[in-house]
């Protein structure tokens, strides 16, 4: 039973890790361009599936986590610079819908060049197999995973505190307004943002694929996950973002043990207990 | 003569950062009391801890001696208290007439049905705002949309939307900002034409308008009431001319 | 003036409807019309972005759905579920509206998607994944032109109810929020408490087209409370026309057409959806409705240079 209930709780770990990073993506985007992305899951989605070709094509696994991402990262530069800066004048409510509308397309996209079957990817050979610690025999991969998803986590972590643009991103969430009359080009910071997300989305999409598969709809699936999280974390708070993915990663993982129906609805019973005892997120301020 | 607005040890902490601290101030029935001092006095602040927009930490705000303290921004007009903002603050796309009728009936309305009657039921609301349009000077404009007014005009859409609902007190903050020479005389003369039906509060920065419509001027400075008195005294006080050069 | 003549082509279009489309389709549109309409209530007036609206939708559809298969009649179904959606739009609204617009929208798809899984695992009554089927229509409804009249009464109430609510104060108030929030509380209107309101009635009133929904098909799929649905009703809404009260209307006819059209020829036609929606968010934000009022000025101004060179 205690290796039962030790493995739930790495797995659940390493899948709230992997919340961690698409939400730290959301939030940033929503923190400092204000906009929720509706395209955030599809950009998930592409990181798996850019990972899945390239490991085909090159046959290293390392090769795709490596080159995924940063494709994404150019899918995001383009529905920023030719969709989202364009509608700055119109209201930010339009931006979203762009968005959306870019979601729905890479959707259908992501079928015609994938097809409509889910697909496998095996982790690289010196990932496979388990390691045994006596009292659980637990899979080198998602070892492998907890442990480098902390360390993005630390070097986004230092990124923030240690470094000017960090600074500029952190004040860009607290104040847009402020960073504009600081002369910052606000085009140059709001791409940027927009491409660290999307790396994110790409990133956890390309690490998730030796767990979970691929399949079409895991694009539109998780977004609803992000969004659970972003409310949970409190809107625009990225530190909220890590313990809410890697909360709400834990709860899926307790509800697989003893109540597998409830892995979805888990999620949403934690929104709703925040909205109710605590509105603006558990970091939140506005 | 009755203070018609009270404010008893007002402040406002921020993290530890007083913004406004211990402030006392009366504005007297019928007066127009202003609130000068350098930048980032306080003077913004004070006006949203009056107006409800921020919860004070610390003292009480009476108006005719009903303690209004933290209350809802959108009480106030049903209690005579109406607030002009800095940045001209109108509804775009909707007409002159509709921007005013709208502040009258928020005044004026009787209740959650009401909402749901016909415009042609509340003929008494829509002469007035007739007239309020007549009174500065928009008739020709009452069925123009107020994004198509110029930069003046819409200044004084503003300060008509103002005085719509009948107020006791107006809070006016920063009325002439950004305005041209010529346009801030307009409204300095529209002000001064406003202080005999109601009692004003207002910040302001250009010292000669403060100087000539004032009948009490208060001084803020890092957040504290400095000096405060008739236009006379203040031009000559030394404590004031300190705060503004730095010295304090 | 211009007013009667819009009326007058609704009035047209409703009486050609069945002959000009099957009659599950037309009181199809008429269904999404009622939704469109209402859901621009809070949309276009408001300015406030919800994609929650198939949460409301759906549950209209299923609880109409599960009375109807009790063997209540239609005369009970349509108001319990309406009501229940009320209930359902109170609770949702008041969350939605505590906070930032931002917030709002995080909310509302949030519960959206909570409730679609709600339906999905509560299979003894919803039936899941499947969808309520085998919902048996009212005996004087079951030939299809007497639903679809039954419909269209009911659309028309709901489109004179709408409308009441525009021309009123309240829906000036919506306007005013929409327009500038802050002043609209400055000058003392507790915003908070009208955006519950607008978004109670845009979902109260999709609820009850939901309810009307499910005898078309005699089903209430899962599909139609999911939050996809949410962003095909908001493009319905932002297609037709968000600057006009009938304008939506427009946008169901046309999302619902091409759809029917597109979906036989090509699988993955939602791409040409989502590039049509594109290219509406970017170029077209006034919707169909725009694109005709403009035309119509554009023709005024060559008619009367025609007129004014004929006096010359």
């Amino acid at each position: 039973m205690t290796f039962l209930i030790i493995s739930q709780i790495l797995n659940g770990l390493g899948l709230g890790m992997l919340y961690a990073l698409v939400g730290v993506g959301l939030t940033l985007i929503l923190g400092v361009l204000n906009i929720p992305n509706f395209a955030h899951g599809v950009l998930y989605a592409l990181g798996a599936y850019f990972a899945y070709s390239i490991a085909s094509l090159t046959g290293s696994f390392y090769v795709a986590i490596l080159i995924a991402p940063l494709l994404v990262v150019l899918v995001g530069f383009v529905l920023e610079s030719k969709g989202v800066r364009r509608l700055y004048s119109a209201h930010h409510d339009y931006q979203l819908l762009f968005l959306f509308a870019c979601a729905l397309i890479i959707q259908e996209i992501i079928i015609i060049i994938w097809g409509t079957v889910g697909f496998s990817l095996l982790p690289p050979p010196n990932l496979s197999g388990a390691i045994d610690f006596g009292i659980i025999i637990y899979p080198k991969y998602r070892l492998a995973l907890i442990a480098f998803t902390i360390f993005i986590i630390s070097m986004l972590f230092l990124f923030f505190t240690k470094t000017n643009y960090g600074a500029i991103l952190r004040a860009g969430i607290e104040n847009r307004d402020m960073v504009k009359v600081l002369g910052i080009n606000i085009n140059k910071v709001f791409l940027f943002t927009f491409g660290l997300g999307s790396y994110l989305a790409g990133l956890a999409g390309a690490l998730a694929t030796p767990i979970f598969g691929l399949t079409p709809s895991m694009g539109m699936d998780i977004l609803p996950i992000c969004f659970v999280i972003v409310v949970i974390a409190g809107l625009g708070s990225i530190p909220g973002a890590v313990i809410a993915g890697i909360l709400i990663g834990l709860s899926q993982g307790a509800a697989t043990i003893w109540y597998p129906e409830a892995t979805n609805v888990v999620v949403y019973l934690m929104m709703g207990l925040t909205i109710i005892f605590r509105p603006q997120g558990l970091f939140g301020t506005r | 003569m009755k203070s018609l607005l009270k404010i008893e040890g007002l402040s406002k902490n921020f993290g530890g950062l007083p913004a406004v601290s211990e402030v006392d101030l009366s504005v007297k029935l019928g007066d127009i009391h202003c609130v000068i001092g350098p930048n980032g006095a306080g003077k913004s602040t004070f006006f949203n801890l009056i107006s409800g927009e921020l919860k004070p930490s610390a003292g009480n705000v009476y108006f005719k001696g009903i303690n209004i303290t933290g209350i809802s921004p959108h009480k106030l007009p049903k209690l005579g208290i109406s607030r002009c903002f800095q940045i001209t603050n109108v509804f775009p796309k909707l007409t002159i007439f509709q921007n005013i009728w709208s502040a009258v009936f928020a005044k004026s309305n009787n209740g959650i049905l009401s909402f749901l009657g016909k415009f042609k039921d509340y003929p008494e609301l829509e002469n007035h705002t007739h007239k309020i349009i007549e009174d500065v000077g928009l008739s020709h404009k009452t069925y123009a949309k107020a994004e198509e007014l110029s930069h003046g005009q819409q200044r004084m859409l503003e300060v008509a939307i103002t005085i719509a609902a009948s107020p006791e007190l107006i809070l006016l903050d920063e009325p002439t900002q950004g305005l041209a020479p010529e346009a801030t005389k307009e409204m300095t003369k529209l002000i001064k034409g406003l202080s005999g039906k109601y009692t004003i509060l207002l910040i302001e920065h250009k010292m000669h308008l403060v100087m000539e419509i004032s009948d009490l001027i208060s001084v803020l400075s890092f957040g504290k009431i400095i000096d405060e008195g008739t236009p006379e005294k203040i031009k000559n006080s030394s404590i004031v001319q300190d705060a503004y050069l730095g010295r304090r | 003036m211009k007013n009667y003549y819009t009326y007058i082509t609704l009035l047209i279009f409703l009486i050609a409807g069945p002959f000009l489309f099957s009659h599950a389709t037309i009181s199809e549109i008429i269904v999404y019309s009622i939704v469109a309409v209402a859901t621009n209530i809070m949309l276009g007036y408001t300015g406030l972005l919800s994609f929650g609206q198939a949460m409301f939708f759906g549950t209209g559809a299923y609880i109409s759905g599960l009375i109807l298969k009790a063997g209540l009649p239609i005369f009970i179904a349509i108001p319990v579920s309406t009501i229940s959606t009320f209930i359902l739009a109170s609770i949702v609204g008041y969350f939605c509206v505590q906070r930032t617009g931002l917030y709002f929208i995080c909310l509302s798809f949030a519960f959206n998607q909570m409730l679609y899984f709600i339906a999905y695992v509560w299979v003894d009554v919803t039936g899941g994944e499947d969808g309520l089927v085998a919902v048996p229509r009212p005996e004087f409804l079951t030939n299809s032109l007497s639903l679809y009249i039954f419909i269209t009464l009911i659309f028309l109430i709901c489109l004179f109810a709408l409308r009441r609510v525009i021309s009123s104060p309240l829906g000036l108030v919506f306007q005013l929020i929409r327009e500038n929030p802050s002043r609209a509380s400055s000058i003392g209107y507790n915003v908070k408490f009208f955006k519950m309101v607008s978004f109670v009635i845009a979902s109260t009133f999709t609820g009850l087209a939901g309810s009307l929904y499910v005898m078309i098909h005699s089903m209430a799929p899962i599909d139609q409370i999911h939050w996809l649905k949410s962003g095909d009703i908001i493009f319905m809404t932002l297609f037709g026309g968000v600057g006009h009260f009938l304008g939506p209307i427009l946008g169901v006819i046309g999302y619902i057409y091409l759809s029917d059209t597109f979906s036989i020829i090509w699988a993955r036609w939602p791409l040409l959806m989502g590039l049509l929606f594109a290219l509406v968010v970017l170029f077209f934000r006034g919707g169909i409705a725009e694109l005709i009022e403009n035309l119509f000025k554009k023709y005024k101004i060559f008619k009367k240079g025609v007129d004014d060179e004929k006096s010359s």
